[in-house]
Order: structure tokens, then sequence, then C-alpha cells
């Protein structure tokens, strides 16, 4: 099965560094930026599938920044990931076009399950 | 910010405020009273007596003047006789006898009649005792009639043994210059007038000579003819009234205008049996003094009863003002006290949700920097794994023992974000999804979930659930996080126990409104100390890593957040229950809401507050 293209967003360099890592080692083709500012320019030069995008970052906040990439590029999902699991932001999250959520500290293998989800979901939209 | 402890108001400023108020009604109330009664009694009291002895005063006038008329009309009769009849005339023995029954006919009480000439011998008389032939010049009464003309003689026994005076006038003759015609009287005519006017059971009336010799036998003390003990040197101008000291004369005082304030008290207070009031009216011939007397206390008698009532009723109205006063200043204060008690209450529980909402700010924000670490750490755990799982000369015993520590800290991660998330949960305010919900419900879901928990301890579970319990508008998954932690507190507190049991109740309130649920466990209790702080962030009796310190300061924000109430009760060695009130909503208000569902959330607010308050 073809694997999605990542996008890691989260300015935690050794957080990012290490899902990068592990994601790669996976198999995915995977790109990680640490704001939401540098996140953007990488859409318009690079292709993408899933964005996995931090909540709370310094700057242009997750939220926002989810808000400009469904405006630029609605087929791109993204998952959000977030430090503080309240229904609060998570429904923020879904108003502005998230396909999923995750909490902080989060188990790989369930996030990999979400990225897996949401890219079928993208191949199901575009197909 | 953490609430300050208003400080503690002590019963000795309730017992102030009690006094205080008692004096402010007191001072307000019974001192104008009690002014306005004395001031109004000692008035009527002055008016009173003043009048009553003015009026006293008169009786000794009136008696005066009936006693000169009496005299005047004796003394005009006996001036009549000797106008129309000659000195010659009335020589003769018949002629005067005949005079003499004639004057008695119209007259009573003559006892004789005679007729003196200008040399003081008697040369005619009429009457029981024929004395003719006596010579008058040396008396008193015979030198003061050739001198003035008429003359009133005082009382005297004389001849016939009873009491009498003598009323002589003189009358002028061309032959033998003048003669006297004198006639007796007897003093009973002159009593039997006056004593008509007595009064009371002490009341008398009297003729007394200015030398104080009685002239009418008095009706209580003392006899005619003696010599009384009323200090007539007091007496003074034509007439008066004085207050008579029978034991001690010389201290008797007059009165001008009132009665002294203390003559006056006396009257109500005590008063010597040897006080009367007297009255006197001076006779302008002969110089006898008219005197009315009656002891004092009789004589006010009347007065000294209404003011007795007046005294009395006043007393009373003060003794009942105090008594209400004192009630409803006691009434006051014991509402004061529950009122500052309810405040002081208010304000525990004001500073409580201040410290949890302070609390729940920082736990977010602790929580939220402690996860993206963990994070961190986890993902390390994973590159650890996958590098060692790419190292091929790696001996399997360390291998093992390191995915073996790699899943220790995965555990302590799961704990750390475990921690977080109640932290998180505790802090959450967001407005949860109210819908009817059915308590017993929520209740059998949730020991459903801890029943194996507590077949593994050996509790044992039973529910009493009251059916029909109305539905509460309420935040199910609310509820259940709640119960979960109480329950699984009261599983905890029968640890060590043999046949520990958990109680739980549901029941309704119709006082309150509202639905009670209790979780009673048979554990060792709580400590009076550990009550307080019970629900408060972080304290926790359990051992390290088996509680946050959580469960119920979450629970008492949740409860409270749905308008409810959560108490405790202990008794240590015996157990503790933990009681949760609900409120409901009647079925009127219910309707409300169901009508209008699309209302806004701060509507939805307002309505549960005008219920739960």
């Amino acid at each position: 099965m073809k694997k999605p293209r990542l996008l890691i967003v989260d300015d935690d360099k050794l957080l990012n560094h290490n899902m990068t890592w592990l994601l790669r080692r996976k198999g995915y083709e995977v790109t990680g930026v640490e704001d939401g500012e540098s996140a953007l320019a990488s859409i318009e030069t690079q292709e993408f599938d899933v964005i996995i995008l931090d909540q709370k970052m310094p700057g242009m906040g997750g939220i926002e920044a989810l808000r400009e990439i469904k405006k630029k590029h609605p087929d791109i999902e993204v998952i959000i990931l977030t430090g503080a699991s309240s229904v609060e932001s998570a429904v923020k999250g879904f108003e502005f076009g998230a396909y999923d959520y995750t909490t902080k500290p989060m188990q790989m293998d369930i996030l990999e399950e979400k990225i897996q989800k949401a890219f079928e979901r993208k191949l199901l939209l575009k197909g | 910010m953490l609430g300050t402890r208003e400080p503690d108001i002590s019963n000795t400023s309730y017992s102030k405020l009690l006094r205080g108020f008692i004096v402010g009604a007191v001072a307000c109330s019974v001192f104008p009273l009690f002014l306005l009664g004395w001031i109004s009694f000692l008035n009527y009291s002055d008016f009173s007596t003043s009048r009553m002895s003015e009026y006293f005063k008169n009786a000794a006038i009136d008696n005066r003047k009936i006693v000169e008329l009496f005299l005047e009309d004796r003394v005009s009769n006996i001036k009549l006789i000797a106008a129309t009849n000659s000195f010659d005339y009335l020589k003769e023995s018949s002629n005067i006898n005949d005079m003499f029954r004639i004057l008695n006919q119209r007259v009573s009480h003559f006892t004789n009649l005679a007729v003196i000439d200008s040399d003081g011998n008697q040369v005619a008389y009429a009457g029981q005792f024929n004395l003719s032939g006596t010579d008058y010049t040396e008396t008193e009464w015979f030198q003061e009639v050739t001198e003035k003309g008429v003359c009133i003689s005082k009382v005297a026994l004389g001849f016939p043994k009873k009491p009498h005076f003598s009323i002589a006038v003189r009358q002028s003759d061309d032959r033998e210059g003048f003669w006297i015609l004198r006639a007796t009287i007897e003093t009973q005519s002159l009593e039997s007038l006056i004593d008509m006017t007595k009064s009371g059971e002490t009341g008398e009336v009297f003729v007394v000579a200015s030398n104080g010799v009685y002239q009418t036998s008095p009706r209580l003390h003392g006899a005619i003819m003696e010599k009384s003990s009323l200090p007539i040197d007091l007496f003074k101008g034509d007439s008066g009234v004085m207050i008579l000291d029978v034991e001690n004369p010389s201290r008797s005082i007059s009165i001008e205008e009132s009665i002294p304030l203390k003559y006056r008290l006396s009257i109500t207070f005590s008063a010597p049996h040897s006080r009367q009031i007297l009255a006197y009216s001076k006779l302008k011939n002969p110089e006898w003094f008219v005197v009315a007397k009656q002891d004092f206390l009789e004589f006010f008698g009347d007065i000294d009863h209404l003011n007795l009532v007046i005294l009395a009723l006043l007393h009373m109205s003060i003794l009942a003002i105090v008594i209400v006063s004192s009630l409803t200043a006691r009434y006051m204060t014991r509402l004061i006290e529950r009122r500052d008690k309810e405040a002081e209450k208010l304000n525990r529980q004001l500073s409580r949700a201040r410290k949890l909402a302070s609390v729940g700010e920082l736990a977010a924000g602790v929580a939220h920097e402690i996860n993206n670490p963990l994070a961190v750490i986890m993902t390390e755990t994973m590159v650890m794994r996958e590098l060692t799982a790419d190292e091929q000369d790696i001996r399997q015993q360390f291998r093992d023992d390191l995915f073996n520590s790699l899943s220790q800290i995965d555990g302590q991660i799961q704990r750390c974000a475990h921690i977080t998330q109640s932290l998180l949960n505790f802090s959450r305010r967001i407005s949860s999804a109210s819908e009817f919900v059915d308590i017993n419900s929520v209740l059998k879901d949730v020991t459903g979930f801890v029943e194996r928990k507590a077949l593994s301890c050996g509790v044992k579970l039973s529910l009493n659930l009251e059916q029909n319990l109305p539905e509460l508008k309420t935040d199910r998954f609310e509820l259940e996080q709640v119960f979960l932690n109480l329950i699984n507190n009261a599983i905890d507190a029968n640890e060590g126990k043999t046949e520990g049991s958990v109680n739980i109740v549901s029941r309704l309130d119709q006082v309150r409104k509202g639905v009670i649920v209790s979780v009673a466990d048979t554990g060792t209790g709580i400590p009076d100390d550990n009550l307080d702080r019970l629900f408060d962030p972080f304290f926790t009796t359990k051992p390290p890593g088996r509680g946050t310190g959580l469960g119920l300061s979450i629970s008492y924000s949740i409860v409270k957040h749905l308008g409810g109430e959560i108490t405790v009760q202990s008794e240590l060695g015996r157990g503790a229950v933990f009681s949760i009130f609900l409120p409901y909503l009647s079925e009127e208000q219910k309707n409300a809401l169901y009508m209008g569902e699309n209302t806004t959330k701060e509507n939805q607010d307002e309505k549960t507050q005008a219920v739960n308050s």
C-alpha cells in the first residue's frame, strides 16, 4: 500500500526529530518543520497527504495554521496534536477541518493508525 | 487568590450586641415612659391634693359661716327683746318669764334669760336656776358688754352643769343710763349644727377658742372645756390649711399653695398615722376658730388608690417593654448570629472555590508543559527500541533487560499522563452537555465498572435505589466520574478488612427538591483533622502511586458545577458516608426547558440557578 507523505509541525525540536525519525523508519516520506509559517511555506513547495500539527506553538498557533492550510489546500488531511486533552480544543480543531486529534504523550502506533485512516479518507475523497 | 477566612465573631460580641439592643430599646422606650409616668403622677397628685386641701379649707370656712350665722341670729334675738321692751317692764318676773317662753318657742336651747342693771346686779331672771341678785360687776363679760355693747362669752360649765355660753347685749336707757339683757345657750345647739358636717371615719369639725380650749365637743379626741394640743399659734390669717403632726404639733406645717412633695409621696408610700390634714377659719367675735381635721391618709385615700393604679400600670408596662424588647433583641441577635454563620460558611465555600479555580488554572498549565516532555520521552524509548532491534551484536539477556526497562519507562509515562489528564479534567470548566439523566441507571453503570475491582478486594457492593426518581437535567459523563471516584474511594477505604462493604443509596429529597445519592463504606473513617482538607486538590491519604489527591476535589467541583452539594459524615472506626445532593427541576420548569430547548446557555444557567437557590 502506498505510504502517505507527511509533514510534522511541532516546535519541540526533539519530539519533531524523534517522530520524523520513527515514521521514516516505518517507510513514510516525512518532512519536519518547527512553526506554522514554515509549514505554510512547505505546502507551497512540496506535496503532502497528511499534516501532523501541534496545537500549541509560539507565533502562529496550531489552530491558526490549520485554518490557513485548509484555506489553501483543503485536500490535505490534518491531525491535531494536543498537550491538553479537552473536548474544547478538539471541537475547535474539527470546526476548522481537522480530521482527528491525539493527545501527548501519544502512542506512536495509535498515531500511525490515525495517519493511515486520514490518508484513506483523502484517497477516497480524491477518487 | 486564596481566600482569607473572616475573623471569627466570638460569642462575647453577640452578647455585647444583645446588651446593646436591650439597652437601646429600654433607653428609647422605658426611660421616657418612666419619666412621663412619674411627671404626670407628680403633677396629678399636686393638682389633686391642692384642690382637695382647698376644698377642705372651704369646709372650715363654711362651718365658720354657719356658726357666725347662728350666733348673729341669737344676738339679734336678744337685741330685739332688749330694744322692744323697757327695763322696767322686764324687771317684772312674769314679763321676763313670758319673754323667755316666747324666745324658746322660736329658738330652742336658751337655758335662761336675765336682766342686769348698769351696776352689774341681776334684777330679773327667767330659767331653771334663779340666781337673782348676783353681782356681775367684776366678770369679764360684764366689762366687755359695757364697753362693746355685745358680748359672747367663752364656754363655761356654770350652774346648769352643762356646757353653755352666754350672749349679753347692752341697751341704753334714759333713766338708768343702760341696762343689760343676757341669755345663756347650751353649747349642744352649736354642736348639732357643725356636727352635721363631719366626714369619714376620722373627720371631725369643732370650735376652739383662741386660747386653745375646746368650745364644742370634738367627735373623737378630747372634750369640751379641755385644752387642745392644737398649734393655735401657727394659725395665720382668717383661714388656712395645715398638715398637723399629732405627736409633735409644733412640727406641723402650713400649706400655702400646694402640698410639699414629701407629703404627697407619703400618701402613696407609708404615711405615719399621726399625720392629719387640718383646716381652720377664724370667727371675728368671739375669737373662736372653726377647725376641720381628718386623718391624712383617709382624706387622700382616693388619690392614693388612683396613684397606686397609675404607678402599677406604669411599672407593668415598663416590665412588659423590657421583657418584649429583651425577647426581640434575643431573637434578632440569634438571627444575626445565624446569618453570620451562614455568611461565614458561604465565605469558606467561596474561598474553596477560588482556591480550586486558581489551582485549576495552574494545573492546566502544568499539565500542558509536562505533556510535551512526556511525549519526547515516549518517542525516545521507541527510538531506543528501534535502534536496539537493529543491532545484531547485543546479548539477548541485555536486550531483554533493556526492553524491560523501557517498558517500565513507558509505564511511568502512562502514569504521568494519567496525572496530567486528571489535572486537566479538574481544571476543565466547560459547559457540559445537559440532558435528562436517570440517576439510578448511572449508578448501575458505574457499579458495573468497579464490580471486578470490588470482587478482587473482597468488598461487597450493595445498591439500594429508590424507584421512580425524577430525571435530573445534568451531565451524565460528569456524574459517572463523580460516582466512580466515590465508589473507588469507598472500596479503597475497606482495604485490610475481611468483610468490607460499600452501600450505595439513592433517594428523593422532597423538601429540597432533589435527589440524594450516598456512598457508605465500612472502613476506618476519616479523622477530624482531615475532614477540612478532604476536598482540597492533591490531598490524599493513599500511598504514593495509588492516588493523585484530585478525585474528591474534581468530584467537588463537578457537583458544584451541577448545582449540587457534596457532604461527608464520618465516624472513626465505623466508616464514612459521602452524600451528594443534586437538584431536579419541577415538571413546570422541565416543560419550559423542553419548549425552549434552543435557548442560550446563559438562560439555562439562570434557570438552573433559580432552581438551586
